[in-house]
């Protein structure tokens, strides 16, 4: 095939598994809800990590499966049950899979209500016949990455810390919304896309308090973009020292 | 490069599908409340909210019950398989402007007793594809075309002359691929534009009934579509493929 007209799903091994892990369309992949579950039987593998472990795994053979690998993977979102299992599965273990700083995909771990048992949930898009590259603006830190991969754009979880002062624009929710956005353009435009090419936007906030505020200001951030990316306000778990955090995917040539 | 999103629903922070361009598909819709997040107590329940949820996927994608092709359910008890009808009639009254389905047993969450995913194209409208003496029992078309993609049911066996299934493994891997051409045939593509398919096996050492014929079709093996196995009979019924097709694939 010529890569042109592809679209099929990825089924796991076992001959009794039904449900589809993924599917391949055109040269993406995409996953949602990949468990750390036996694929004949439904049922958990074990406590956190070997669930992780397994969830990885089915990565690892879904990219594999689609004619690719884990180094196609652009884009991934952990969801786990419990506030206190974030970080392994947001450090130590996701970093045992991509241990290159400079190489890993964007990546956020948030929280989910899961079927009783399952403590993980893992969702991914990997783009196949590119490689991902690693965009940084200048003072602003991120332990996950902004990447580009083919003609895709993904960033991780980006805050309202001002580069120029690398300090959290003072102000509380409104001016941290603003530098936000504003930080989701400059990337668009350092990863050799542009704010138009921006598709969609979620946004975390701790409470439903901030969203009319955040709706707001993505209305101002983007008055200038027409058609106007998907916004996805959640309320979910972000680092406490911030009102908002917001993630982007852009599709270069893809909006316009 | 096609415009990519996710689709959400309110109170979940797991996407339910996603947007590639005009192609949406829908992932592990299942049987909570749409608005509460509570899963419905009995399949007739969940499968109420399911069909509500798969509506709300598709029109947050930005399209329409008209726009779905093709339906799959995930059943934890398979003899539930035929409470899904009646809400499928009520949300599809047409029986000529249909999508089609299959069903299949499957391990799900605990208490969750059906799952959905589904195939919708934005802008385009489907076209039903019934063969004559090859008609399912239940109320679905043997195919739907929409778009430039063609979304199969699971095909049958059978003979038209006597709509009924064909006596034998045999005779019915040879009338399965025939009324498989003619579902081809009557969307106006080729075997060339099949981008994938899925084989329904009563025994899985019967591969070759269909992997056979699957590799005459497609004799560049790099470039075959992949041919998914499972174990599934019904009835009489030994074999049966369901297919994906994109007009232009083999371009």
């Amino acid at each position: 095939m010529s890569g042109l007209h592809t679209l099929f799903e990825v089924y796991p091994e076992a001959a009794r598994a039904t449900l589809p892990l993924g599917l391949r369309v055109e040269d993406l992949v995409v996953a949602g809800g990949i468990n750390g579950c036996d694929p004949e039987t439904g049922e958990p593998v074990g406590g956190l990590e070997e669930q992780v472990a397994a969830a990885y795994q089915k990565m690892a053979f879904l990219m594999e499966s689609a004619g690719g690998s884990l180094d196609n993977v652009g884009r991934a979102v952990a969801y786990v049950t419990d506030i206190e299992h974030r970080e392994p599965v947001n450090g130590q273990w996701w970093e045992a899979v991509f241990p290159d700083p400079a190489d890993r995909p964007a990546y956020k771990v948030i929280l989910a209500e899961l079927p009783p048992g399952e403590l993980v949930r893992l969702d991914f898009v990997g783009v196949l016949n590119a490689r991902r590259t690693r965009f940084d603006l200048p003072g602003i830190p991120a332990r996950d990455p902004t990447v580009r991969i083919g003609e895709m754009i993904f960033s991780s979880r980006c805050h309202g810390i001002d580069g120029a002062t690398g300090e959290l624009a003072p102000g509380g929710l409104v001016p941290e919304a603003a530098r936000t956005f504003q930080t989701l353009r400059e990337l668009a435009v350092a990863a050799g896309g542009s704010p138009h090419d921006i598709v969609q936007l979620n946004a975390f906030g701790k409470t439903a308090d901030y969203i009319a505020p955040a709706r707001a200001e993505f209305a101002r951030a983007f008055a200038d973009i027409d058609p106007k990316p998907a916004f996805n306000p959640l309320v979910n778990f972000i680092t406490p020292r911030f009102e908002i955090s917001v993630e982007m995917i852009a599709v270069v040539g893809g909006q316009r | 490069m096609h415009s990519f999103t996710e689709v959400f629903r309110s109170f979940d922070p797991i996407p339910v599908g996603y947007r590639n361009g005009a192609l949406v598909t829908g992932l592990r819709i299942d049987g909570r409340d749409p608005d509460s997040g509570e899963l419905g107590h009995g399949i007739e329940a969940q499968l109420a909210n399911a069909y509500e949820n798969l509506r709300r996927a598709v029109e947050a994608a930005g399209g329409s019950t008209d726009n779905i092709g093709q339906v799959s359910f995930f059943l934890a008890d398979f003899d539930d398989r035929a409470a899904i009808n009646p809400p499928w009639v009520a949300m599809f009254p047409d029986e000529n402007d249909r999508p089609t389905y299959k069903f299949m047993p499957a391990p799900l969450p605990e208490g969750e007793l059906v799952q959905m995913e589904f195939y919708a194209v934005l802008g385009e409208r489907r076209t039903d594809i019934h063969l004559t003496g090859v008609a399912h029992a239940n109320p679905i078309p043997m195919a739907v075309r929409i778009g430039a993609y063609l979304f199969s049911s699971r095909v049958l066996a059978y003979d038209p002359a006597t709509a009924q299934p064909a006596e034998g493994n045999e005779a019915q891997a040879r009338f399965l691929y025939e009324n498989v051409n003619a579902v081809i045939d009557a969307a106006g593509m080729s075997w060339s534009d099949v981008v994938q398919g899925r084989g329904f096996l009563a025994d899985l050492a019967e591969e070759p009934l269909l992997g056979g014929p699957w590799a005459e079709r497609f004799p560049d093996a790099a470039a075959r579509p992949p041919l998914h196995l499972v174990r599934y009979g019904a009835g009489a019924l030994r074999v049966m493929l369901e297919i994906v097709a994109e007009e232009g694939a083999g371009q």
